[in-house]
């Protein structure tokens, strides 16, 4: 199968004062039609600008987005304006991705006009229907909806041009435990039904872990390990994914676990280094660290940029 | 076992805006015990922000108590003077913030913070409150703490600004520590580094933990007993093995099918979706009825009485209390 989307060297660097922030550092990754990718990593690692750069709501400083065999980064806005149906995006927090002076039926015409694809309100009805909302919250506006009907509209915002390819940037974290199992039940029937594939943003693993086929995971800028969920999850391979697993809380009292503690906080993404940008943290750094790490395939494209990757240093004891 | 550090008796909170009252804490009751570290979860709005500054005598202006006790030490706290909260408040019980950065002086360097604290609670002088500053955000594992000392909070990310606050509760030694979700918006390897640190420093200086949270894998890893609140009422109090292996209560046992676990996949189908909590504060039975499997009638008229599973298990439902009478 061919891939719906080719990341390839994408990097994207903001200036701040005299520093340049390295916000995306060189990432590449395929997604193919249908499948949900998970990307997940700490705050402030690079994930929203890697997805505002592949949807081209920001200009990459390099690299190329190639979707549908078109790359996006090198179109003009033109060309660009009429492709949009086929990728877009839902935000963490609908309060401020929903116009407060939008009724719902308003907030759900607009794409839909704006590609010439509005038909009638019958269309607006089906969509609710879609997301489990009722046709009587068409008129409301965002302060009468809960949380929970507020990220429903955002969601049907976003399929309403029936899309190949959903970005969610951590639609869920705003929302309460009881409801965001709902949020993604509801997210993975409509990717069934409209065959969608999704980037889910979250640094929430566990949401991850149970709606994603495959798993990006990030640190300063870069994807140090990617593979499928269950790879990933159940034997992650490089120290740092191995480090954030472990600090995740299991709400289950007769599991007891060993703890990888990180030494002290997350850098910052304008002090790149050359090497694994771990190394001042990891309690396994050794001097290979210091010179840049290529992935290593452990088979099945689980690819990892640590030096120990598949040793026994890892993987005995 | 030791007599209970804080009682919370039927304690009653309202909300009065210009039309109606509404209690947004419903007749709660609980004690905690020295040196234990005690959970309390539920859902946005359930109300526990608002159980922990009733127990601080912080709450904001709109909103009274109307009922109720807190005892501490045999004395009653909602009938002192405001001079008499002010030695307790900050000395015996302290509190540490979700957002770490405001409960902290923007102005004012950080070092010269805790001092202050040092300086009110131990009869030290200036000079040797500033070292015991430096001393104490050493302890808390402030890397470099001489020269952090001399940061101001925006120079803090959010992990080390709870450090700073937890460094200035040291100061002062509590008997009670209330921690109101003291690491949403850190990430998970520094709420790591977080909790590894109050339970040291709980188990080190022996203070009573009142954990506030949402997240049961947290409340697994750190807390000995929890009580679960929905909608201004707890619902079941119990130690952390039994909420997981036995849970009582119809909301404990829909809230925990919706946990998801990083460790295995769930199914994500079973649940129905609850209301938004908003919605059922005016009821004047148990405010789970309108989405409890199990309701009775007298639930949505009646207050469910308490009923003890086994000692140290408490559960609100007239599905028990009824055969319990
Ligand atoms: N417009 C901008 N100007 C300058 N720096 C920026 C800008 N946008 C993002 N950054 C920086 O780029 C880095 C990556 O930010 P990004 O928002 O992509 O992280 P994230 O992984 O989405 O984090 P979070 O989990 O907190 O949402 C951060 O250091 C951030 O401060
Ligand atoms: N300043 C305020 N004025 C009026 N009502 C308030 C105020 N703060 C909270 N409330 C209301 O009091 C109730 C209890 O809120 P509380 O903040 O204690 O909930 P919580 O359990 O701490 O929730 P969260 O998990 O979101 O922090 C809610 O219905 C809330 O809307
Ligand atoms: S008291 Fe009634 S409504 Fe409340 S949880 Fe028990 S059975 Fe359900
Ligand atoms: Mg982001
Ligand atoms: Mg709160």
């Amino acid at each position: 199968m061919e891939p719906l989307l080719r990341v390839k060297d994408l990097h994207k660097h903001y200036k701040d004062g005299r520093y340049t922030v390295h916000a995306v550092n060189g990432v590449n990754f395929d997604i193919f039609p249908g499948e949900a990718v998970g990307l997940v990593g700490e705050s402030g690692c690079g994930k929203s600008t890697t997805a505002r750069c592949i949807l081209m709501l920001e200009q990459p400083t390099h690299g190329k987005i190639i979707f549908k065999n078109q790359d996006l980064a090198a179109m003009s806005e033109h060309p660009l304006r009429s492709w949009r149906r086929f990728f877009q995006i839902v935000f963490q927090d609908p309060n401020e991705s929903l116009n407060p002076r939008f009724n719902v039926k308003r907030t759900l015409k607009e794409p839909l006009f704006l590609h010439g694809l509005y038909q009638d309100s019958h269309q607006l009805g089906e969509l609710m229907k879609r997301v489990t909302l009722e046709i009587e919250h068409l008129e409301r506006y965002p302060h009468q909806l809960s949380g929970g009907q507020k990220q429903r509209v955002g969601i049907a915002r976003a399929i309403s041009t029936s899309p190949d390819f959903v970005v969610l940037d951590e639609p869920t974290s705003s929302l309460d435990m009881s409801l965001r199992i709902h949020i993604l039940s509801l997210l993975r029937r409509l990717q069934r039904e409209m065959n969608m594939a999704y980037l889910f943003i979250s640094h929430d693993l566990s949401t991850v872990h149970n709606l994603c086929n495959r798993v990006l995971v990030m640190y300063l800028g870069r994807i140090i390990e990617m593979g499928t969920s269950e790879d990933v999850f159940n034997n992650p391979q490089h120290i740092y994914t191995r480090a954030l697993l472990s600090a995740i809380p299991i709400p289950d009292p007769a599991i007891k676990r060993k703890r990888i503690l990180l030494q002290g906080e997350t850098p910052n993404s304008r002090d790149i280094e050359v090497g694994c940008s771990l190394q001042k943290r990891c309690p396994y750094v050794r001097q290979e660290c210091s010179f840049p790490v290529p992935y290593t395939d452990l088979g099945k494209r689980h690819l990892v940029a640590c030096v120990l990757a598949g040793s026994e240093i890892i993987n005995g004891s | 076992m030791s007599a209970p550090i804080i009682r919370v008796e039927e304690l009653t909170v309202s909300l009065n805006t210009d039309d109606h009252q509404r209690n947004i804490i419903d007749s709660i009751s609980f004690d905690m015990f020295p040196k234990e570290i005690m959970g309390l979860v539920g859902e946005s709005g359930s109300g526990k922000t608002m159980t922990a500054l009733s127990i601080m005598q912080l709450l904001p202006k709109t909103i009274k108590i109307c009922g109720g006790s807190i005892w501490y030490e045999d004395k009653d706290l909602l009938k002192m003077t405001s001079r008499e909260i002010r030695t307790i408040r900050g000395n015996k019980i302290a509190m540490i913030f979700q957002n770490p950065r405001m409960a902290l002086n923007p102005l004012m360097r950080v070092g010269d913070q805790i001092a202050r604290a040092v300086c009110l609670h131990c009869e030290v002088s200036s000079e040797k409150s500033k070292s015991m500053a430096v001393e104490l955000m050493s302890q808390v594992g402030i890397p470099d703490a001489e020269s952090r000392a001399r940061s101001y909070p925006h120079q803090l990310s959010g992990g080390m600004a709870q450090r700073v606050l937890i460094a200035m509760m040291l100061a002062c030694k509590p008997k009670l520590l209330i921690a109101d979700e003291p690491t949403t918006g850190l990430d998970v390897t520094i709420q790591a580094q977080i909790f590894k640190l109050i339970k040291e420093i709980q188990s080190e200086i022996g203070v009573a933990v009142l954990l506030i949270t949402h997240d049961f894998g947290v409340v697994s890893e750190v807390c000995d007993r929890v009580g679960v609140m929905y909608a201004g009422q707890i619902m079941e109090i119990s130690s952390v093995i039994d909420v997981f292996t036995n849970p009582k209560h119809p909301y404990t046992q829909r809230l925990l099918k919706s946990i998801l676990r990083v460790d295995r996949k769930s199914d994500l189908d079973t649940n129905k979706a609850l209301s938004p909590i908003s919605a059922v504060f005016d009821s004047p039975g148990c405010r789970f009825a309108s989405q409890c499997d199990c309701v009775r009638p007298e639930c949505l008229w009646e207050r469910p009485k308490i009923y003890t599973d086994s000692p140290g298990h408490s559960v609100y439902c007239f599905n028990y209390s009824r055969d319990n009478k």
